[in-house]
């Protein structure tokens, strides 16, 4: 059907206007222009449009990036009825970004440069090989409906901030005629109260003359009064002047009101509407399909078969495995999951089918198969992108970063120790982040530092029975291990004594104890015997019987008190003498001491052997709570603090036997700090494991020595240095959700609010949820977005760390400086995460935050050493691009680089891909190299001439060029070498100059900048790289934006309510 | 409360005690048998240019040495000159990490190479008997940005343990010797708890490992290896038959200087083998794409990457010999350190082999033909010294695969490579 009567076709090369016939050639394929190398696109004549390149294909409609009168536009083709003439979709000219290459006319119409910025549409960025959907819609207005209707289902839009937004701004108008009524109350007032201050003169002056009788006087004050009454008149005259007047300003007033808010009416009805534009712009863009496919229900069934004898029947002659032509094989798709790996395949064969380039020969495909087909793959592209949580299940458990484990300690320490600054540091993603699960791994060396720091952070724990575990601020106000455990012992044999009285002690009680045990060895062991025993020895009845019960059972199973009752277990059968008695207690005694002994400062096996021993005496002297309670009950409540700790201590030296108490009281202790290290509560086993251990250390090392193995050994867990999710669904539970917010947003651990209601289990109640993350926003913590998220993204980082710019050229530049320059870029950041203002206002605002140093390089009035917000010429500063810190990090030492700073602007702010600079081409700096008899801008265009060049080159270089008026150190300059610099350069056929021109040039550009930061957000926010099925969210997230003036939070909310936030 | 500082708590209580005092004088300085060959891989950053920047002219012994190779004239005869090498295909950063694996990386935008990189091979085979099985050092951070779908962070990482898993560099001087030269008195008294706090983390891992599932078993399996590190080093503290030279310092806090950091990350390696810490070391002098300035040195006005790709212009090639020369001198200063070092059986220099490298050629052209490689030092006495060698196009992986076997590892091929050469 194509070739049946070609017409003539004839295109001039945009570069070197050579006039070419390319009838012959293939329609939209690539060609080279014979003179110049220009690269320019065969068109394909539709009417009177040029299609150059098909962006997207529908029931009987296809769009098309085309020139109409070498104006760009974007064209609707029917294909169902070849007679309907093409019509413009966007005509939006200059603002579309594509270059074709080749002109209609010889001559270039001058490129119009359009007033207002009007939104545009524009192409997603265009990878090599990654999907972007690049899809003007055929029918905008009518699909924008039912795709809300969509997403509404897939509710990831915060709708209420939508509501929220529009309250505000009927307030808004509110508030403006509130004021304006005010001051026309204000103006009438002042009216009102002029010419009553005349009327009391003129009530004054009759008063006064009334008291006159004198008849002399009469005509006088006749002639007086008519003269006063002429007067009065006269001033009644002026008051109903002025009263007119007042009213005529009123009524001014009124109609100034009236067209003042008729003006803002239209402003907001302008802006409602240009939103609207940009909005059905922008959906017409990433314009999905009505329907999208259930893979899980009708794929294997009918769409599978009904995609696989399409594919059968036109595309796998070629491409099977044999063949495998163009080194693809199609005939894959078998099953669900080998449509889903095949994404990439898909989406090549749907753009290879929709742009005509296959099946190669037109002939072989009926007009129905080939819109099927297309169909088809298009609404298996849509499933595939916007069913995230299907295929999001390799997320992997992620490490703390330094500067996150630093944050986590800091926040639940309050310590601001740094240490994470001496962990290695790691790579980072394909999105440049560090914290990208994939690329960090765990090494010896880092496990060291790991259990060097927990080492060091447990020093400053301090322990209490009653307030658990703490830190102090210093190391040094910790107490003691020893001490602690000597005062303690103190106390207890003091308490001790009181409960015992007289001669309670190792020395006194332990005789007396094995005497009575020894008596009750002779004589039946009855109950009654036992109490008259206890009696006759001063101690109490069930001392005695444990006692009794060790000494005659459970002793002698360590060596040590094998040998330590040796003498003992000799005496117990038949009639025993005192000496031998005494010889056998002043025996166990001295063990008993010398166990004690060892405790402090012998080595650990040493302290095993003896440590049963202890436990085993300290056993008997432990009074159970009700005994005690008892016997202090009246008469010596006083002492009843003191028995307490000694009851406490005795719990732990009765450990293993007595556990549970022991475990009643300590457990929730452990607990409490678990919960806080793990961001979770400890599950039961977890908990049980390490109070029994914390009781056995203990033992060994007193309380708090045992708080501090805790402490190393949790900072040192996987279950505090990684984030663990639980595994039990694909949802993530509350308190997942609870982690991932604060280390998105906070770079660092949850808050007992986020904990709390993670534990209510209303954390993913949507408003709740939104509530959270506008009041982590307003949170001082939210600064870490900018230190850590900003810093990466856009790279401002390197001005700490590298040398910069050389201080002897550019006096004033050194390290101060340096970190004053992050400072300023971090404070702009945070003041807009934290105000929630627009994101563009990085790219383009009218204030900045700087101290005096700053100020002086800036030329403004700023003389405080702290930072302040000023507010600045948007042409001269305001948005990064006007910050020293990007001007500087983007220099050479010693002089500017246009390419750095645009290739930064190009691949950094806008995220477009810049392929590497071909091998054998010397890198950028070098081209550079200041030639006397060139300007700047000759040896630029010099480099864009090279072929090899040209095509990034003339992307990358009009950026920077622009921006020639700052020095490399940020300052403003007229002059470079004397010679005026010319700030003026040409993109895509249009003239920016200067900052505000590039300002310009951005905001046009703003969805690319929004996708670009929107990508970087959700690769930040869940530490991995972005994949194609996040372009969906990614598209939602910009859609949110626009409705929500570009407000960072609409961002932020989009994503923590997608599919990807919430589940693994 | 009696206030207490950390240090006595530690010794108290028995502590990890990771930051006690320095090793001490203890046992001779003898090995028992032969001493054994100390492998060190210096790593320098964006090739040396020209060949007529850095290749002698003259083969065979008694080479000449000019341009770059100037610093090796006083210690030529102990260094072979192997030109005629052949490396692997790679960028400036992704280069570091091939040049030890023997192969290109195996995901440009991920971090993943297809091998174990040879010092790591080396240090599993004999490094085991030491304190540290082998050591690893740096200049430079690994970048952390991503260009051209390539990941940058491969230029900061030489070693690798498995193929995902990069070896972290230790950065700084004061910290590496600390690491290596740490804890050893504690090993009488102290180290007490240690031992149960490492028991604690692994079986706490062990429960965690069989809740997780399989693929997040990657991250505890390194976990699990990092603390048998650890393990395996605590049993081997004070077992070091050899001590510390009497006077011996730690690098100070927080150096700044390149040059004085360089240094005492030479002096640590020396220090170590000496001791018989470790019997493998690497030392990056830059991350692969580094761009380090190096301002400090005459002529050099743009950063070393910028500078490699010289365009030919002369100025930039004086600048790249003037960075290159000061790469170099820290291996010369090496050299001659372990030259003055006796042993036994000759000088520490004669018991060991160094390398010196670059994984490419010319900066400019990325080429990868030709490399500058030098390797220095006796290895125990079957290597002959001084010699300058064209292999003629034969692979690098010869040469490390002839390393490996000098160095005492019982391996016939190094990545598919069977013919050594030394």
């Amino acid at each position: 059907m194509s070739s049946v009567d070609k017409p003539v076709l004839k295109i001039f090369c945009s570069s070197c206007s050579q006039k070419l016939d390319v009838s012959e050639f293939k329609s939209f394929s690539p060609l080279p222009c014979p003179v110049c190398k220009n690269d320019m696109v065969v068109p394909k004549k539709a009417g009177d449009f040029f299609l150059v390149k098909k962006l997207s294909s529908h029931a009987g409609f296809e769009s098309y990036l085309a020139l109409k009168d070498d104006k760009k536009i974007i064209a609707k083709v029917s294909t169902s009825n070849p007679d309907l003439a093409p019509s413009v979709i966007d005509g939006s000219g200059g603002s579309l970004d594509f270059d074709p290459g080749f002109r209609l006319t010889e001559k270039p119409i001058e490129a119009e440069v359009k007033k207002e910025p009007v939104s545009e549409v524009k192409k997603s960025p265009v990878k090599s090989n990654a999907g972007s959907k690049n899809k003007p819609a055929t029918k905008p207005k009518a699909k924008a409906p039912a795709v809300k209707a969509k997403k509404a289902a897939i509710k990831p839009q915060p709708v209420k901030a939508v509501r929220v937004k529009r309250k505000r701004k009927s307030n808004n108008s509110q508030f403006i005629i509130l004021g304006a009524v005010v001051a026309i109350f204000i103006v009438a007032f002042i009216a009102l109260s002029g010419s009553s201050v005349t009327n009391v003169e003129v009530n004054e002056v009759e008063s006064a003359d009334s008291t006159n009788k004198d008849r002399k006087t009469e005509r006088k004050r006749q002639k007086e009064l008519e003269k006063k009454q002429a007067l009065a008149r006269q001033e009644e005259e002026r008051r109903l002047e002025l009263e007119k007047e007042a009213e005529l300003a009123r009524q001014e007033e009124a109609k100034r009101k009236a067209e003042l808010e008729k003006k803002q009416e239209l402003a907001r009805q302008a802006a409602e509407k240009e939103k609207e534009q940009e909005l059905s712009q922008f959906l017409a863009v990433i314009n999905p399909p009505q329907e999208k496919l259930d893979l899980f229900k009708t794929l294997p069934a009918v769409s599978a078969a009904n995609l696989k004898s399409l594919m059968n029947k036109h595309c796998v002659e070629c491409h099977n495995a044999k063949k495998n032509k163009g080194d693809l094989n199609l005939d894959v798709f078998n099953n669900q999951l080998s449509i889903y790996r095949g994404y990439e395949i898909i989406k090549h064969a749907y753009e290879s089918v929709s742009f005509g380039d296959m099946p190669p020969d037109e002939d072989d495909i009926s007009q129905e198969d080939k819109s099927k087909l297309i169909g088809f793959l298009e609404k298996l592209i849509y499933t595939l992108e916007s069913k995230p949580a299907n295929m999001n299940k390799t997320a992997l458990i992620r490490r703390l970063t330094p500067y996150e484990y630093d944050n986590t300690i800091t926040d639940i320490t309050e310590l601001d120790l740094k240490i994470g600054d001496s962990f290695p540091a790691d790579g980072s993603g394909n999105q440049g982040f560090s914290n990208d699960a994939y690329v960090m791994g765990i090494s010896p060396i880092l496990m060291e530092k790991y259990i060097e720091a927990a080492e060091t952070i447990s020093s400053y724990s301090v322990f209490d029975i009653n307030e658990g575990i703490g830190f102090s601020k210093s190391e040094e106000s910790a107490p003691a291990a020893d001490v602690f455990e000597s005062d303690l012992r103190k106390e207890i044999y003091a308490s001790s004594r009181k409960v015992y009285p007289g001669t309670f002690s190792v020395e006194g009680a332990l005789p007396k104890l094995m005497k009575a045990v020894s008596e009750i060895y002779h004589k039946t062991s009855n109950k009654e015997a036992l109490e008259t025993i206890a009696k006759r020895h001063r101690l109490h009845a069930s001392f005695v019987q444990k006692g009794y019960k060790y000494f005659s059972s459970s002793a002698g199973k360590s060596d040590i008190e094998h040998k330590a009752l040796s003498k003992w277990k000799s005496l117990r059968r038949g009639k025993v003498e005192d000496a031998d008695l005494n010889e056998a207690i002043k025996e166990f005694s001295e063990f008993y001491k010398n166990s004690n002994f060892f405790l402090t400062n012998r080595s650990h096996k040493d302290r095993k052997k003896h440590v049963s021993l202890v436990k085993n005496v300290e056993s008997f002297f432990y009074l159970d709570d009700k005994s005690a309670a008892a016997e202090l009950q009246g008469s010596r409540l006083t002492d009843y603090k003191k028995i307490q700790s000694f009851y406490e201590f005795s719990r732990f030296a009765t450990s293993v036997r007595e556990g549970k108490e022991v475990y009643s009281h300590i457990s929730p202790i452990i607990q409490k700090f678990l919960f806080k290290v793990y961001r979770r509560p400890p599950m039961e086993q977890e908990l049980a494991i390490r109070t029994k251990d914390f009781m056995e250390d203990s033992l060994l090392y007193g309380m708090p020595v045992a708080a501090r193995i805790l402490v190393i050994r949790e900072l040192s867990s996987l279950n505090f240095a990684f984030r663990i999710e639980s595994k039990k669904s694909s949802l993530i539970d509350d308190y997942d959700l609870a982690s991932r917010l604060s280390y998105f947003l906070w770079a660092g651990p949850p808050d007992d609010e986020l904990l709390r209601l993670a534990s209510e289990g209303k954390l993913k109640d949507e408003e709740v949820l939104l509530g959270q993350v506008d009041r982590m926003l307003k949170d001082k913590k939210s600064a870490r977005l900018a230190k850590h998220f900003a810093s990466q993204w856009l790279g401002f980082g390197d001005i700490l760390e590298n040398e910069g710019p050389s201080s002897e050229l550019f006096t004033g530049f050194d390290k101060e400086l340096a970190k004053d320059m992050w400072q300023e870029t971090a404070m702009c950041f945070n003041y807009i995460v934290k105000n929630d203002r627009s994101l563009l206002e990085l790219i383009d605002a009218d204030y900045t935050i700087v101290n005096n140093k700053l100020s002086r390089i800036y030329g403004l009035n700023q003389s405080s050493s702290s930072f302040k917000k000023v507010s600045v010429d948007p042409s001269r500063r305001g948005g990064i691009l006007g910050h020293a810190s990007f001007l500087t990090m983007t220099s050479l030492s010693q002089r500017t680089s246009p390419i750095i700073r645009g290739n930064w602007i190009l691949t950094t702010l806008l995220g477009e891909y810049v392929p590497p600079a071909p091998m054998n081409v010397p890198a950028l700096p070098e081209e550079e190299v200041v030639n006397e008899s060139l300007t700047l801008e000759q040896q630029l265009a010099k480099h864009r001439n090279v072929a090899a060049c040209r095509g990034c080159h003339k992307k990358i270089d009009p950026l920077g060029v622009v921006l020639e008026n700052y020095d490399p150190v940020g300052r403003w300059r007229q002059q470079y070498k004397s010679a005026e610099i010319v700030s003026e350069a040409k993109i895509n056929g249009a003239a920016i100059n200067g900052l505000a021109g590039l300002k310009k040039y951005l905001l046009n550009n703003k969805v690319q900048f929004t996708r670009n930061l929107s990508k970087k957000i959700v690769s930040y926010g869940l530490g991995r790289s972005t994949y194609f099925y996040d372009n969906f969210l990614i598209n939602n997230m910009i859609e949110n934006a626009i409705r929500n003036d570009y407000k960072f939070s609409s961002l932020v909310k989009t994503f923590v309510l997608s599919p990807q936030f919430q589940h693994k | 409360m009696k206030k207490l500082n950390r240090r006595a708590v530690l010794r108290g209580a028995g502590g990890i005690a990771l930051g006690l005092p320095f090793l001490e004088a203890m046992g001779s300085s003898k090995f028992s048998g032969k001493a054994p060959v100390r492998t060190t891989f210096f790593f320098m950053s964006n090739g040396v240019g020209p060949n007529s920047l850095w290749n002698p002219k003259k083969e065979g012994k008694d080479y000449d040495v000019h341009s770059s190779l100037l610093p090796l004239a006083p210690v030529k005869q102990f260094v072979n000159v192997h030109a005629g090498l052949t490396g692997h295909r790679g960028s400036h950063p992704t280069g570091a990490s091939t040049m030890l694996t023997g192969q290109s990386v195996a995901i440009p935008d991920k971090l993943e190479v297809k091998g174990v990189s040879l010092d790591q091979i080396i240090a599993k085979e004999i490094g085991n008997d030491c304190y540290l099985p082998s050591l690893e050092l740096s200049l430079d951070k690994p970048k952390n940005t991503f260009q051209n779908n390539t990941n940058r962070a491969y230029g900061g990482y030489m070693s690798w343990s498995s193929p995902t898993t990069p070896i972290p560099r230790e950065m700084d001087p004061h910290n590496a010797f600390k690491r290596l030269f740490k804890g050893a008195k504690s090993s009488g008294a102290g180290g007490n708890y240690s031992k149960s706090v490492l028991d604690y983390i692994r079986d706490d891992a062990n429960r965690l490992k069989r809740i997780l599932g399989n693929e997040d078993n990657r991250k505890v399996n390194e976990y699990f290896y990092s603390v048998r590190q650890i393990e395996r080093r605590l049993a081997k503290l004070g077992k070091s038959n050899k001590s510390l030279p009497s006077g011996t310092k730690a690098p100070q806090k927080n150096m700044d200087d390149r040059w004085e950091i360089a240094k005492a990350m030479v002096d640590i390696m020396v220090l170590a083998f000496q001791t018989d810490r470790t019997r493998v070391a690497s030392f990056m002098l830059a991350h692969g794409g580094s761009g380090a300035r190096y301002n400090f040195l005459p002529g050099v006005t743009q950063n070393h990457h910028a500078t490699s790709h010289h365009g030919n212009k002369k100025e930039n090639l004086n600048a790249l010999t003037e960075i290159n020369k000061f790469q170099l001198s820290f291996y010369v200063q090496m050299i001659k350190q372990m030259s003055l070092i006796q042993e036994d059986n000759g000088t520490l220099l004669d018991n060991s082999l160094i390398f010196f490298g670059a994984c490419i050629k010319d900066g400019q052209k990325h080429s990868y033909n030709d490399l500058p490689i030098l390797v220095a030092g006796g290895g125990g006495g079957s290597v002959k010294t001084g010699i300058h060698y064209n292999h003629k196009g034969k692979h690098l992986n010869s040469l490390l695969l002839g390393m490996a076997k000098t160095a005492g590892c019982k391996m016939s091929s190094f990545v598919g490579e069977k013919s050594a050469i030394i």
